[in-house]
């Protein structure tokens, strides 16, 4: 073969391939940037995905937003009164991360209501951590390695539809109880390894800058104190008062009066957080999950005057 | 501008090659030199225009020096001062920017001097551009060679495919090519060898050192974050980041002499299998060969090499390795680095020395050479630890957990498959290992990617072997074609072309994926 017609094959071999899967990514749509979608849901890559959903989808059909890492994910605020809410929380996202996300959502659309997770693990350090969430993805939508990844968890799911933890993600609710149906909680304890966290002074700017946002394009904003395990919180582990103190401190001088609508971390609540059935490994069970998205919908209810 | 980029795979290089090729095919070849002397300029300040009048500047005020130091050969005087000068001139330059923090950072750590840290971004390539010009100021000095053109000089400089990360090229092996005997060497030929040339470099950045980052960078951060890593968390992560580190450099010099070749100029080699090695000796003779080139020729050599026996040579090697790790970066794990390095070096030769005096020989069998390069591999993986750390404390840690220090444990997932009858479980618990989620090691997958990295790495020809590097610079002497060597075909196309396409779509699909070489 001469080199000449060498690299004709090479630019038809790689130009053909590249032009159809451009084409055929923007006619699937698969996160509703390039036209409106009704519904769109995730498959894979959680941070990437509700990145991308936030861009457009989310702004043209919720006017509420969940905010928060892994610890908020899995729960699914379908309950929740007063707006149409998306949960943009991801799985080991710090502010940073989730807030690459709400911006845009904030900014191209009208939210009524934005309820955010208060626990210092997404507010304990700042900067994008992964390779997940870049401005490089909306054009990666349409030609990367996401749509094959995209592919690989769809055939996952029709293979085994019981690992599917994104099935009913139209609202951005990560299922992942089922991944974490055999972990028991007691079992999970006694090998966890203690860590206290501080906050980062960049993270907690940035947290007051996602805030002092959402106000500024008319959300209301809500926040409550996750419901950690008894085990894990401060009342059991003397040393971590003043950590805990401090990320109170400063959530309160960021958060208005009357904007902290619960904390989950009160002896009101040991009934749940004691029992081991409500957690898996530290997250919310399935049941856990499903009893604070209850009580949460009932707080956000009573902080919007919404008669029940 | 990144190699790995849309950008300039996309955008510039089409249009560099476009403007270069036409230019050379009206038998314009002055015009083509000076388009690609623009080009490179642009490449250069597509990442920050400011820092290209810092580049200009480097390269005017050494061009002067330059210019100064032939008249004053021809009129017979020496042209020591000038020399003294300009070596002046490059090393404060490079000094301020890289090391000034560092040294005011330990004044301010050791004496309590209170000083302000100058808080300075280091410029792409100084340490490379600086290096360069250098050994162009004692060639001179040393009549080693003829006058130079602006252009020319400036073209050596700045010649994008190796301007901000190597290879470290020598003047000798380059100005000679911006010519038009050097232009007439463009082929179609040349160009499709060149692209494939490209490709494989890419695929080993963006594919295998991109891959081998996921694993390598959580267990390394965690030590810098002082969180305590387990034993398999420790071998595995140094084990990924000594493929990403060679994958990722040896990646991207297969990148820029694929570029050159495209636009008909062939650069030196910078790697040949380093981790095949059978010593430390050997290893420094394949890895970042021209680096090792510049550091013999200009600082080994002028400290007085092997010249005044094997105590002062010994020196010279720890001195050199020494400095060599501090070119690297301002940082005490670099110049630890390069003290282990010296040492290791040091060691080697002793042990040459002692194996010829007490006449003692090794046999000549794979099983030995296995052992050596086994050896090698564990002295030099053992070294990059220091070398990725960003805190010596991160360093000692992670060498605290491969030692066993934290322990032995293994992944929860394991526990099921250990303890199925017949298994190792009980036993390993027994013997005191533990079964904790680890949040460092991925499993079955990095163990598999680990694999086939490490096949890659010691089981199949490098680049240069498989693309016949030696062949293409030099026709003259040509060596045996092997059947698995790249040729044209429609299967080669066909591979090319996959690549390509893979690759592309890992650019778009990884965010931090800046070549590790830019940092030094």
């Amino acid at each position: 073969m001469t080199s000449k017609r060498f690299l004709v094959w090479v630019a038809v071999l790689a130009g053909l391939p590249c032009l159809l899967m451009v084409s055929v990514q923007w006619k699937l749509n698969d996160f509703g940037l390039w036209r409106s979608r009704a519904s769109a849901r995730i498959w894979t890559a959680e941070k990437t995905s509700k990145y991308l959903l936030a861009q457009r989808y989310v702004p043209e059909n919720f006017d509420g937003l969940l905010l928060g890492p892994s610890l908020s994910a899995n729960i699914n605020p379908a309950p929740f009164p007063g707006a149409r809410f998306f949960n943009l929380s991801m799985q080991g996202a710090n502010i940073t991360e989730v807030r690459a996300a709400a911006e845009p959502a904030l900014q191209r659309g009208t939210f009524k209501v934005v309820v955010v997770c208060l626990n210092p693990y997404w507010i304990k350090d700042s900067g994008i951590k992964g390779d997940q969430i870049s401005e490089k993805e909306i054009v990666g939508s349409l030609f990367s390695l996401l749509p094959f990844r995209i592919a690989e968890a769809r055939y996952r799911a029709w293979r085994n539809p019981d690992w599917d933890i994104f099935h009913r993600s139209e609202n951005g609710y990560n299922d992942f109880h089922r991944l974490k149906r055999d972990i028991q909680y007691s079992d999970y304890k006694k090998s966890r390894i203690k860590r206290t966290s501080s906050v980062d002074p960049e993270a907690l700017e940035e947290f007051r800058g996602l805030v002092e946002l959402a106000r500024n394009r008319g959300a209301r904003i809500l926040g409550y104190y996750h419901p950690l395990p008894l085990d894990q919180q401060t009342r059991m582990n003397p040393e971590n008062v003043s950590s805990d103190h401090q990320f109170r401190t400063r959530m309160e001088e960021i958060l208005r009066p009357g904007e902290i609508i619960c904390d989950f971390q009160v002896p009101d609540f040991d009934s749940l957080a004691a029992d081991d059935a409500n957690y898996s490994d530290g997250h919310l069970s399935e049941r856990g999950a499903q009893l604070v998205a209850e009580a949460l919908a009932q707080r956000i209810g009573k902080a919007l005057a919404i008669a029940p | 501008m990144l190699f790995n980029s849309f950008e300039f795979i996309l955008g510039f290089l089409p249009l560099a090659l476009a403007g270069y090729l036409t230019l050379v095919r009206v038998h314009r070849v002055a015009a083509a030199f000076r388009f690609l002397l623009l080009a490179s300029l642009l490449f250069y300040a597509w990442w920050n225009p400011p820092f290209l009048l810092l580049l200009l500047a480097s390269i005017g005020l050494n061009f002067l020096v330059v210019k100064a130091m032939t008249a004053r050969r021809e009129g017979g005087h020496s042209t020591g001062p000038l020399l003294g000068l300009g070596i002046v001139l490059n090393l404060s330059t490079l000094g301020w920017f890289k090391y000034a923090g560092f040294a005011v950072a330990n004044l301010d750590r050791f004496f309590g001097l209170d000083l302000t840290v100058p808080a300075l971004v280091l410029p792409l390539g100084i340490s490379f551009f600086t290096f360069q010009q250098i050994a162009y100021l004692v060639d001179l000095h040393h009549a080693k060679l003829g006058p130079v053109s602006f252009r020319n000089y400036a073209l050596f400089v700045t010649f994008f495919p190796h301007l901000i990360a190597g290879p470290l090229v020598h003047h000798r092996e380059m100005i000679s090519q911006f010519s038009a005997a050097g232009a007439s060497r463009i082929t179609l030929d040349l160009f499709a060898w060149g692209l494939t040339y490209f490709v494989i470099g890419l695929a080993k950045k963006v594919i295998l050192a991109d891959g081998a980052a996921t694993y390598a960078s959580p267990v390394f951060n965690a030590a810098d974050a002082g969180q305590p890593v387990s034993l398999l968390e420790a071998w595995c992560g140094s084990l990924a980041y000594s493929f990403q580190l060679y994958f990722d450099f040896s990646g991207y010099s297969d990148m820029a002499i694929g570029l050159a070749a495209m636009f008909g100029i062939f650069l030196p080699l910078n790697f040949f299998s380093p981790y095949r090695s059978g010593s430390i000796i050997e290893f420094w003779r394949r890895w970042h060969i021209t680096l090792s080139r510049f550091l013999r020729d200009y600082l080994y050599i002028p400290l007085g090499g092997n010249r005044h026996g094997p105590a002062r040579r010994q020196f010279n090697l720890f001195a050199t390795m020494l400095l060599g790790g501090l070119w690297h970066g301002a940082n005490w794990t670099f110049v630890l680095w390069g003290a282990l390095h010296g040492a290791y070096l040091a060691i080697n030769h002793a042990w040459r020395h002692a194996c010829e005096v007490r006449c003692w020989t090794w046999p000549q069998t794979r099983v030995a050479r296995l052992a050596f390069v086994g050896l090698t591999f564990l002295a030099v993986l053992m070294a990059w630890v220091l070398f990725r750390a960003h805190s010596v404390e991160g360093a000692f840690l992670l060498y605290k957990a491969m030692l066993g220090g934290n322990g032995f444990t293994l992944p929860l997932a394991y526990r099921p498959t250990l303890n199925s009858p017949g298994g190792l479980g009980s036993q390993l618990e027994h013997l005191g290992v533990e079964f904790r989620q680890l949040s460092a090691f991925y499993g079955t997958p990095e163990l598999i990617w680990l694999a086939i990295l490490s096949l890659i790495a010691w089981g199949l020809p490098n680049t240069a072997e498989f693309m016949n590097y030696a062949n293409r610079v030099d026709p003259s002497k040509p060596t045996p074609e092997r059947s698995w060597q790249f040729r044209f075909s429609r299967l080669s196309a066909t591979i090319v072309a996959g690549l390509l396409i893979y690759a592309l779509m890992s650019i778009q699909s990884v965010q931090k994926s800046e070549f590790l070489y830019y940092d030094f």
